[in-house]
């Protein structure tokens, strides 16, 4: 078996925020959203990561994302300490990682057409990629996002939760990045669409061998997605590896908890379901 | 009152409820002729994916809906307990209708932050709504019972926790402070609206064992509004799928889980497998 090649490392991640005064002479607190997490992405991997809201997993992705520049620590794309880049310089590597978030209806520009959200990526990072080679990988990329041709015309209010989460993975991979955070992409959507978008995400990171880090706040979903998980409670990292090391094997108090803590459900569905 | 023994008692009666928005000059329909029947003990649970008119269905009964602008036909019987008469909720006036929805029923919400005055400290607004059922209770008493009830309700911290503004709690003790609150009156009936839909996971594994304790306690009947088809399992007998306004299927909990028929209630069963775990489906 080849070598796992890493794509993206953490080590030692930190990022402390001041909190505010609470008397007039007091001291400004620190609040430490991410503790000294270290953690590896190999290529072609779904890691989820793991933790309930506060424990630091959003500012993580951000630090990843060059959005917000972390206190201690580094973080390595491709081999590459990118941390301490400007934003100038950074600026290449924002092709190679891209994001997806929670809430479709707040990323996408409700006074643009849904033919020019999917052009920009391009006039952004390739401004001389010819009009009719835009318009190919466009078209190709709705279709493997099980969207129409029609859907150009329209106004992202004309669509459904799940058919914008479909536009948004559409456009974060339009550029072929490599690696993919999904922020609780399927949070905000009914039960339904859920394993839509699910399996979307599934078939998408193994045709563009993508790496996807899916973050999450709920168990049962890190737990049939990733093929391993990570799990943060309070800004530090509590447990990383496969599903079964994770919870099977874990010797930590929060993610015991955690797991009994889940509601499973059991049902069946006699006859064969529409897939 | 033999008859109870063997029958259990209807206390609440929905027949034919249809709720319609009125906007400029036209009326939106939102809920469709829904008609259910709850009795004395049951555990009933409303489910659907967003916009199914769970909570609609839930304000239409608790006199939620705002008067001015919504249309409601159908008939709300809810039986009394002093006197077992049946009492239509929709012929007493509107704002009556407040007053008479916060005696019987007990209700509580998503989140307990919006249910609780972030402006007062929990003792007093909880001593208000103690007060609001027993005006006599006052002072030292009012307190003491409220301690007591803490006790009871499994709320910790004593009288540093009514010291306490809102949002200096955790969403866990928040919620459990509100449902308290909501039980200050001597309901049978809570209606909970997606209560846990905003806590964390081991908070929600708490809250819904420390409602079933609460159901069993004080012999409560529940009417508890969810998309979470995994929590309606362990809590709730009986289940309502709403899909667009309408009830699509309603059943004893085991029936509509394990011998589905209607091919909504199949979709969603299936694709809460996928999702939340169980491996039986076949």
């Amino acid at each position: 078996m080849p070598e796992k090649e890493v794509i993206l490392e953490a080590s030692e991640l930190t990022k402390t925020f001041q909190t505010a005064r609470t008397s007039l002479l007091g001291r400004a607190g620190t609040f430490t959203a991410v503790d000294h997490v270290s953690f590896q992405l190999f290529r072609g991997e779904m890691l989820g990561l793991l933790g309930e809201s506060g424990c630091g997993k959003s500012t993580l992705a951000r630090m990843l994302m060059h959005l917000l520049s972390p206190t201690g620590g580094e973080i390595r794309i491709g081999g590459t300490r990118t941390d301490q880049f400007s934003e100038k310089a950074f600026r290449p590597y924002r092709q190679r990682i891209q994001m997806v978030y929670q809430n479709p209806f707040d990323c996408l520009d409700p006074s643009m057409r849904i033919s020019q959200l999917l052009a920009e990526p391009f006039q952004i990072w390739q401004p001389h990629l010819s009009a009719s080679d835009r318009e190919e990988k466009i078209l190709t990329m709705l279709h493997e996002c099980g969207l129409s041709e029609n859907s150009l015309d329209k106004y992202p209010r004309e669509f459904s939760g799940g058919q914008l989460q479909r536009l948004s993975i559409a456009r974060a991979l339009l550029i072929e990045p490599e690696i993919l955070i999904a922020d609780e992409i399927i949070s905000a959507l009914d039960v339904s669409i859920q394993n839509q978008i699910l399996n979307l995400l599934k078939n998408m990171k193994e045709k563009h061998h993508l790496s996807v880090m899916f973050v999450t706040h709920d168990l049962s979903v890190a737990r049939k997605i990733s093929d391993r998980i990570m799990v943060m409670q309070n800004g530090q990292l509590k447990g990383i590896g496969t599903p079964s090391e994770v919870f099977a094997k874990t010797s930590d108090p929060y993610i015991r908890d955690l797991s009994a803590a889940v509601f499973t459900f059991a049902g069946r569905t006699s006859g064969t379901l529409p897939q | 009152m033999t008859d109870n023994i063997r029958k259990p008692q209807e206390i609440l009666r929905v027949e034919h409820l249809s709720v319609s928005i009125r906007s400029g000059n036209t009326e939106i329909p939102v809920l469709k002729d829904v008609s259910f029947v709850i009795c004395q003990g049951e555990r009933w649970a409303i489910a659907g994916e967003s916009g199914a008119g769970k909570s609609m269905t839930m304000k239409a009964i608790t006199a939620l809906l705002p008067e001015d602008s919504t249309r409601i036909s159908g008939r709300i019987l809810f039986r009394m307990a002093e006197d077992d008469r049946w009492q239509d909720l929709l012929e007493i006036p509107y704002k009556q209708r407040h007053r008479f929805v916060a005696e019987q029923i007990a209700i509580i919400f998503q989140d307990a932050i919006n249910a609780l005055n972030p402006n007062e400290r929990i003792e007093t607004q909880w001593g208000e709504t103690i007060r609001l059922h027993d005006p006599s209770m006052k002072g030292d008493a009012l307190r003491s019972h409220m301690l007591e009830q803490m006790e009871i309700f499994g709320i910790r911290g004593g009288r540093e926790t009514l010291r306490h503004f809102p949002d200096q709690l955790s969403g866990g003790m928040r919620q459990r402070i509100a449902i308290a609150m909501a039980l200050a009156s001597p309901a049978r009936l809570l209606i909970a609206d997606e209560p846990t839909t905003s806590l964390d996971a081991i908070s929600q594994r708490q809250t819904i064992e420390y409602i079933r304790g609460l159901l069993e306690s004080r012999r409560l009947t529940l009417l508890f509004i969810s998309h979470n088809l995994a929590i309606l399992q362990y809590v709730c007998d009986h289940l309502i799928i709403m899909k667009d306004g309408e009830i699509v299927e309603q059943d004893p909990a085991e029936q509509l889980f394990f011998h589905v028929s209607h091919p909504y209630t199949r979709e969603l069963v299936g694709e809460t497998v996928k999702i939340m775990g169980g491996n039986e489906h076949a």
